[in-house]
């Protein structure tokens, strides 16, 4: 721990030293803090509250170095790309922006830029603003080094028709830490998806995106994770809304050795949506662990949550739901579902639904359910011709299958569809 | 077609196994319409999931034989794929399997297990609009998923639907007009005669007379603790709906 923690503050020192000037910034403030605060806690271990059912040895014991190369030129990231599907599209391998493989389209109206290349003026309100504290180290981490992303701004009552696809591929680096701040202003419409993928088995993200919905704006977030069967992925969604808007955010865990998704959404204003969306289908030794928090803070706003998991193998899958309602949110409508199907002896879930409700005015549900598939329902195919097996799984890929008819762009519903069905073996 | 003898079986409860079927002889020929008829608790119901294979039911002894083989020697699916087909009571909802997924992938099995061609999509389509037609199902269901979100009256319609396309060879009809009116009964009862023919038949299992007006059997059986102890033409059936069973209790209790 003390050999890794002063790596650390080396490779920390490194990268102040490489920012020459641009150290003494407010904005280069917030990375201080961060990486205190990241100082403070270090990698959690499995006595932390938050990460009790996660084992991070192998993380610890891995030497913090930052990858400084990035390997486009043996990537041909359009492979990754969501198939059929017209994009303005950003490619980012191994952290590190690839102007020449992007494509942006749509230009009137949206900024897109590298956080490098963003004036401190606009980033300096935006960025780093994140409750880190002990819970979540990695988000602190992130924005210490933070250096490779990019700032989208839509501009006010702008609808970007056109999705914006943030495709990240590590190639088996460590520590590919991007860092995207998207700001829809008043009335404007936008829809991203933040991929990630893996070229090999290894390497270690740890991902931060700020998304932040002005009054009346609708953002729907998709994130999807295809990664290597060693690979590690931290990832941070941080929303924030004000009023009137509708945010939606949606997580795809396709594969991955351990995947660790922190999900936040605060609710600043009133007569506020957010939807949160996930479905995981781990296998093999694989762990996926969905930590999400729904912060209702003011009056009349909503909120609803799915998440789903088909467990198969030796896989282990952890999803903890916090609702806060806090004593001024009267009238929130709060909803949330965990529900999961046990295909194996040795598969485990962990599900913790966690309501703290403070306000007395209030509508709020949760429910979590493990279970097998429903035997009756099996019997109904099989008394139709279907076998047993076929009869499983088609059962199983329609409970599945449920959470992605939520996804609203078709070429994505399709690649997600036929990307769960592979990794249920179920021929759609 | 249909070869029931001495037939017994149990089912599985927490309290132990509970003996439904006691020694039930059942024949059936091609062509022919059978209703069974018979008290709450009689055993009606319990000989139709026995036939059709369900889990938690137990043959402890007798046989039944499906065109010379034997029904109880194969699975669920192979019953249906030789062209068994039940009606359930309560059919089941399948949140997120379409009507036209699940009947597709129903079809492609029982060819695949007959060693017919697979049929194609575009033929199947048509196959299944026609089929849909003929019991006034409304075409939008087929691309809903089964039964779910339907009307009690709408799933059993439902399951006429799906008899239909698969064109069985023997039909169980478990209390299929439980919970119908009139006019949805009419509609499930038109849908039977129209797929009944020469070449097939049916078992119907109910609690009252009014369907047998509109499907009218050349048979009917009195199912009372688990054996038919009464056979006779569809004038039973209406002698049953006015006086009850009380009198062949009597009958039997002098015998």
């Amino acid at each position: 721990m003390q050999a890794d923690t002063i790596t650390i503050q080396d490779q920390f020192k490194d990268f102040e030293q490489s920012l020459n000037g641009s150290a003494k910034t407010p904005f280069h403030q917030k990375r201080l803090e961060a990486f205190k605060a990241f100082e403070r806690v270090g990698f959690p271990h499995q006595k932390h509250e938050e990460y009790r059912y996660l084992n991070l040895n192998e993380v610890k014991n891995s030497p913090f170095v930052l990858p400084t190369q990035q390997q486009s030129e043996t990537v041909n990231a359009s492979d990754y790309f969501v198939p059929e599907l017209k994009a303005n599209t950003l490619v980012f391998i191994d952290g590190f922006y690839d102007a020449e493989q992007s494509s942006i389209i749509d230009k009137e109206g949206i900024t897109i830029q590298t956080i490098d290349e963003t004036p401190n003026s606009e980033l300096e309100n935006h960025f780093g603003e994140y409750h880190f504290e002990e819970k979540n180290p990695f988000a602190a981490l992130n924005i210490a080094f933070a250096k490779q992303g990019f700032y989208i701004r839509i501009a006010k009552g702008k609808v970007v028709e056109l999705p914006i696809q943030i495709v990240n591929i590590n190639t088996g680096q460590n520590w590919v830490q991007p860092h995207h701040l998207l700001i829809a202003e008043e009335n404007s419409q936008v829809r991203v998806i933040e991929n990630y993928f893996s070229t090999t088995d290894i390497g270690i993200d740890n991902t931060f995106l700020r998304i932040i919905a002005h009054k009346n704006a609708i953002v729907d977030h998709y994130k999807l994770q295809a990664l290597g069967e060693n690979a590690n992925h931290f990832g941070t969604t941080h929303i924030q809304q004000d009023a009137k808007s509708n945010c939606t955010t949606h997580v795809y865990n396709l594969s991955g050795g351990l995947i660790r998704n922190n999900i936040r959404i605060d609710i600043e204003e009133e007569h506020t949506e957010a939807n949160m969306y996930g479905l995981y289908v781990p296998s093999g030794n694989e762990v996926v662990d969905n930590h999400t928090v729904v912060n209702h803070k003011v009056s009349h706003c909503e909120s609803n949550q799915l998440y789903k998991g088909v467990m198969n193998g030796n896989s282990n899958a952890i999803f903890n739901g916090k609702i806060y309602v806090q004593r001024d949110a009267q009238q929130t409508n709060a909803f949330q579902s965990n529900r999961n199907i046990l295909n194996s002896d040795n598969a485990t879930v962990n599900t913790k639904p966690q309501l703290e409700i403070w306000a007395d005015d209030v509508k709020c549900s949760h429910g979590a359910t493990i279970g097998q598939l429903n035997e009756d329902e099996i019997f109904y195919l099989q008394a139709r011709g279907i076998n047993k097996d076929k009869a499983e799984s088609m059962l199983t890929y329609a409970f599945a299958g449920e959470v992605l008819t939520y996804i609203k762009i078709p070429e994505l519903r399709n690649f997600l569809q036929d990307g769960v069905a592979a990794k249920l073996g179920f021929e759609l | 077609m249909i070869h029931i003898k001495d037939l017994h079986a149990s089912v599985e409860t927490e309290q132990g196994n509970i003996k439904i079927i006691k020694g039930l002889d059942l024949y059936i020929n091609k062509g022919e319409i059978h209703a069974i008829m018979g008290p709450n608790g009689s055993g009606k119901s319990t000989l139709a999931s026995v036939l059709a294979g369900k889990e938690g039911y137990e043959v402890t002894s007798g046989v039944a034989k499906f065109d010379d083989k034997n029904i109880f020697e194969m699975e669920p699916e192979e019953r249906a794929n030789e062209g068994m087909f039940l009606a359930f009571q309560y059919p089941i909802e399948v949140p997120g399997v379409s009507n036209a997924n699940f009947l597709k992938e129903a079809v492609a099995e029982k060819r695949e297990y007959l060693g017919l061609e697979p049929m194609s999509s575009r033929d199947f389509l048509q196959h299944m609009r026609d089929k849909a037609k003929l019991v006034k199902l409304d075409p939008s269901f087929i691309s809903r998923s089964v039964n779910e979100g339907f009307s009690g009256g709408e799933k059993k319609r439902n399951e006429i639907f799906q008899m239909a396309v698969l064109e069985p060879k023997f039909g169980i009809l478990d209390e299929t007009d439980s919970g119908l009116d009139i006019d949805a009964l009419k509609i499930v009862a038109d849908g039977v005669n129209e797929i009944h023919n020469d070449d097939n038949a049916f078992l119907v299992i109910t609690h009252y007379q009014r369907l047998l007006n509109y499907i009218e059997p050349d048979f009917v059986h009195v199912l009372m603790d688990g054996k038919i102890v009464k056979s006779g033409g569809k004038e039973l059936a209406l002698k049953l709906e006015e006086e009850g069973y009380d009198w062949i209790k009597e009958e039997l209790q002098m015998a």
